[in-house]
């Protein structure tokens, strides 16, 4: 009877809310003895609302006496709260509410996005600018506008026949060169098949990416296969492929290898918002968490994949919020603030390789361009939409004032710069074409390390066929 | 009198057979998608439980096959879905299978008290002119006594999988991990593709991965990244990167009760695949010897596991390390009358089948391809080229499997010589059925019926 002493504000409540006498007893400190029970106690019992007319406590007569029984005796591994009740799974402890809940589909706030520089170029707080190197933030600058240059005049070569298929970064120079500029050499880098920037900033020339569109002999992929799916052992790139997101678990093991060899490097792996549903992405996110591997998932989130938009595509907040789901540490950033994604991608690097964890960042963005040269984007959005983000929210002409503004660069070394690399991109495309192909045995190469009989006959064979048929063969191919 | 009547009313007769003949009716000339497009608009209209989906369907398609579907049907029966593969046939499995691992077993599986018939996946194939690797592939074909894996012979070799952390479900990987720790021999979350492709990105970095799959009948979600990616990560990089180091283990076969799900020999799927190697042991000393020459091997590897020889099969095996070579069949008996032709636990069924075929008179010459790609094509011409006659015999279903290129390369490098057709004696048509396995397996007394048929032909 003590007890009743101990919770007096609970008796009064009790006895306002007109239940039964020997309601009291469910709302005392009841101490279990978890070892001579099978199950708790049933959970009903100290509900503060239950729907069902009889008492329960009648019902629960004998386990609730059975309880009394054991309140003094000190065996007690659990304290049974009059709200909560916590138990051990194996996930860890769990807090049992007797209140059903959903977790809402959405959050109540959505994630915040950061960026430093606002649409026209203007620092948003100036307290908080992140320090970047004059060196790098002109060689981000120009990188930037090498690739809106370079994209412009090889989408023209394949309007003009000249090579069959490119795909644009237009409206991604930010989020394409400034997370290179984050990096170090030694991070490993998986792409998808839009960065072409991130080998741009390390070196890839100009003359490369059209050796490769030309598949010509000085390909590093010796012709076979499609434009833009280029590689870079030695800038450490690895070789793009097409189908989408499968490079993502692949990255995960290649950051395990750097953890193993525990070397100050990351692996960092990009794809686009589209490529956040294959089952890829979250094999690998998921994998990663685990392994605990430090790894880079840099999403583009650009709002379109070919003609689905993102309403088609997913129904989360974005990317970023799905990283907590994996339990792994997400931000969201301005892809089209390069000054943002710099320090954003910098500051992942750090956590990514102190902690030994996987960092998920969402780069809000926008593809100007087509799909690719074999896509006609006007089918499936409106045109000011696509001029709107040309212009408006171009982030080479954004980062463009904030430089000039700085006096760090000018109108007219603006104009100079572009000529000059138009120029460039012209001679690479002039030699690119005048480089023969790369000879035919270099089809039935590298297959294998070694090549097996059965590709070395079939060489034999296709010799012979193109000896008897040589214009059922391209001409410009060297045999 | 028959087409002018065609004109006037509009409808197709029956013809003299009896069956009509719709497709000789007069149409105007169009190309392939738009005559596709055209079968989706009468799919559509005329059943209205029809529905279109996929990546970009909605605004037509990046090939056009479904332009103006959505325009005239409506978003709720034509419409996008987003980017996944797996979930978009999975989808449609579900939605098939309220009208009326998964489509192929649906109906079969379930006693036909379920079936997804209604499901069609479309997928443009074959060769574009500028499509390279990914956009030009014409997809119409689709232990045992455990070796001891030497982990310290190799810098940094890796094992890992679902549950290999307490020795796996078939105790392969028994005491690895205590040996050589966590970090080098661990569990993996239950995930094919993502254990393949995190197995491609140790292995490119220089790694020794070997992956295992619990049972190769789960192999399917990781066929992308080992058909995709793996067997052509060195030919697309111009050899600048390889992913050699990977090995992929992976249990097959009958088992005697496994059922659908674990009896599967896909073997023949990646027989497919230019780029990698397809290897299956026939034994404890052979497991052991082509497992080390497989994990050693640079390229990647698929390494069938026969489970039915897990632990039946008890064999003298040296302790030491050692490696078998690779691409090389071995001819087991030698016999002057027939060739059989098989691997991994099949090998044991023939092999009783030569006895009994030998108390006949007849004698039987066996060879355990070992090596399903690249094949030995050189020992089995020799051997057919002396007996004349050649059987082969695998556990997988007999339409297109991998005795079926066999057969084709064989007659084409010996058909004067031959006898007598090729004999085929494989599992049947059906997905791998429970009760019924006894019926459908290939055994020493259907194969020995085969060999007299084919010596007496």
């Amino acid at each position: 009877m003590a007890m009743w002493i101990t919770r007096p504000r609970n008796i009064t409540h009790h006895l306002k809310t007109n239940i039964g006498f020997l309601e009291f007893f469910k709302y005392q400190r009841i101490w279990l003895r978890t070892s001579s029970y099978s199950n708790p106690l049933p959970s009903n019992l100290i509900a503060k609302n239950y729907g069902s007319t009889s008492p329960p406590l009648l019902r629960d007569w004998a386990s609730f006496f059975t309880a009394r029984r054991y309140k003094s005796e000190n065996a007690a591994k659990q304290v049974v709260d009059e709200e909560k009740q916590a138990l051990d799974f194996l996930g860890g402890s769990v807090t049992f509410t007797s209140d059903l809940e959903f977790i809402s589909e959405s959050p109540e706030k959505k994630v915040h996005c950061y960026r430093v520089l606002d649409d026209n170029g203007y620092p948003i707080t100036s307290t908080r600018l992140p320090q970047v190197s004059n060196e790098i933030t002109m060689k981000m600058y120009r990188d930037m506008v090498t690739l809106q240059i370079m994209d412009a005049i090889f989408y023209e070569a394949q309007r003009q026949g000249r090579i069959c298929f490119y795909a644009t970064t237009t409206g991604e120079e930010a989020v394409n060169i400034a997370p290179a500029a984050a990096l170090t050499p030694h991070d490993v880098i998986l792409p998808q098949y839009r960065e072409p920037g991130v080998l741009l900033w390390r070196g890839f020339t100009l003359q490369e990416f059209a050796n490769q569109l030309f598949a010509n002999k000085e390909d590093y992929g010796k012709g076979r296969q499609m434009h833009v799916h280029y590689g870079s052992n030695k800038l450490n790139c690895f070789t793009m492929s097409a189908p989408i997101a499968t490079q993502l678990p692949q990255a995960v093991g290649a950051a395990y290898s750097l953890k193993m060899e525990k070397k100050d490097a990351c692996a960092v792996t990009f794809c686009g918002d589209g490529g956040t549903s294959e089952g890829d992405f979250h094999a690998a996110l998921n994998f990663a968490a685990v392994m605990e591997t430090p790894i880079l998932f840099i999403c583009r989130n650009n709002g379109w994949a070919i003609s689905t938009p993102l309403s088609e595509q997913f129904r989360s907040d974005g990317i970023a919020v799905k990283g907590q789901a994996y339990g792994i540490r997400s931000t969201q950033v301005d892809g089209n603030d390069p000054l943002a994604v710099y320090t954003a991608v910098r500051a992942a690097r750090e956590m990514a390789i102190v902690e030994q964890r996987p960092i998920l960042i969402e780069a809000l963005t926008y593809r100007v361009g087509h799909h690719s040269t074999s896509d006609d984007s006007t089918k499936y959005r409106p045109a000011d939409e696509i001029e709107f983000w040309r212009n408006e929210r171009n982030p080479v002409a954004r980062f463009r004032k904030w430089i000039e503004r700085n006096g760090w660069w000018s109108e007219k070394e603006d104009s100079q710069f572009r000529i000059e690399v138009r120029q460039q991109v012209m001679q690479a495309i002039q030699a690119a074409e005048r480089i023969e192909k790369p000879p035919l045995s270099e089809m039935f190469t590298d297959v294998y390390d070694q090549t097996p009989s059965n590709l070395q006959e079939q060489e034999e064979m296709i010799r012979e066929a193109i000896k008897r048929h040589p214009k059922d063969y391209p001409s410009d191919l060297p045999v | 009198m028959a087409r002018n009547l065609r004109r006037v009313c509009g409808l197709s007769l029956i013809s003299r057979n009896g069956k009509r003949d719709l497709s000789t009716s007069e149409g105007k000339p169009i190309n392939l998608f738009s005559a596709i497009n055209q079968a989706l608009h009468i799919a559509l209209d005329s059943d209205p439980r029809a529905y279109v989906f996929g990546e970009d369907v909605g605004f037509g398609g990046v090939f056009r096959c479904t332009t103006g579907l959505a325009d005239r049907f409506g978003k709720q029966r034509v419409f996008n879905t987003p980017l996944c593969e797996q979930g978009i046939v999975g989808f449609g499995i579900g939605l098939a299978a309220m009208i009326v691992n998964e489509a192929a077993k649906f109906r079969y599986r379930s006693g036909n008290q379920f079936n997804c018939g209604g499901l069609t996946i479309r997928a443009p194939y074959g060769a574009v002119g500028h499509g390279e690797h990914y956009h030009s592939q014409s997809p119409e074909a689709f232990f045992c006594h455990v070796p001891r894996i030497k982990l310290y012979n190799v810098l940094f070799a890796y094992v890992f999988g679902e549950d290999v952390g307490f020795g796996g479900v078939f105790r392969c990987t028994t005491g690895l991990a205590d040996r050589f720790g966590k970090q080098r021999v661990f569990n993996t979350p239950l995930c094919e593709q993502g254990i393949v492709g995190f197995g491609i990105g140790l292995a490119a970095m220089g790694n020794r991965a070997i992956a295992e799959i619990q049972f190769a009948d789960y192999i399917y979600p990781a066929f992308d990244q080992i058909v995709n990616e793996a067997a052509k990560f060195r030919y697309r990089s111009g050899n600048q990167f390889n992913c050699g180091g990977l090995t992929i283990r992976a249990p097959y076969g009958a088992v005697g009760h496994g059922g659908h799900y674990h009896s599967q020999s896909p073997e023949a799927f990646f027989c497919h695949v230019p780029g990698i190697k397809v290897v299956i042991p026939r034994s404890p000393r052979q497991a052991k010897g082509l497992l080390l020459s497989s994990i050693r091997d640079p390229n990647p590897v698929v390494f069938f596991e026969p489970k039915w020889l897990y632990r039946l099969a008890v064999e003298e095996v040296p302790e030491h390390d050692y490696m078998l070579p690779l691409s090389e069949a071995e001819v087991i008996r030698e016999g002057s009358d027939i060739t059989l032709v098989g691997w991994g636990a099949q090998l044991s069924v023939m092999e009783e089948a030569c006895v009994e075929a030998e108390k006949e008179g007849i004698s039987c010459e066996l060879i355990d391809l070992s090596t399903l790609i690249p094949w030995d094509k050189e020992t089995v011409e020799a051997s057919v080229s002396k007996t004349g006659r050649l059987l082969i015999s695998h556990e997988a279903p007999v339409t297109g499997g991998f005795g079926a290129e066999i057969s084709a390369s064989i007659v084409e490098r010996c058909f004067l010589r031959l006898e007598a057709p090729v004999a085929r004696i494989c599992g049947l048509d059906t997905p791998f059925p429970l009760v019924f396995e006894p019926f459908y397996m290939p055994t020493k007394n259907k194969i020995l019926d085969a060999i007299k048929s084919t010596v007496n032909y």
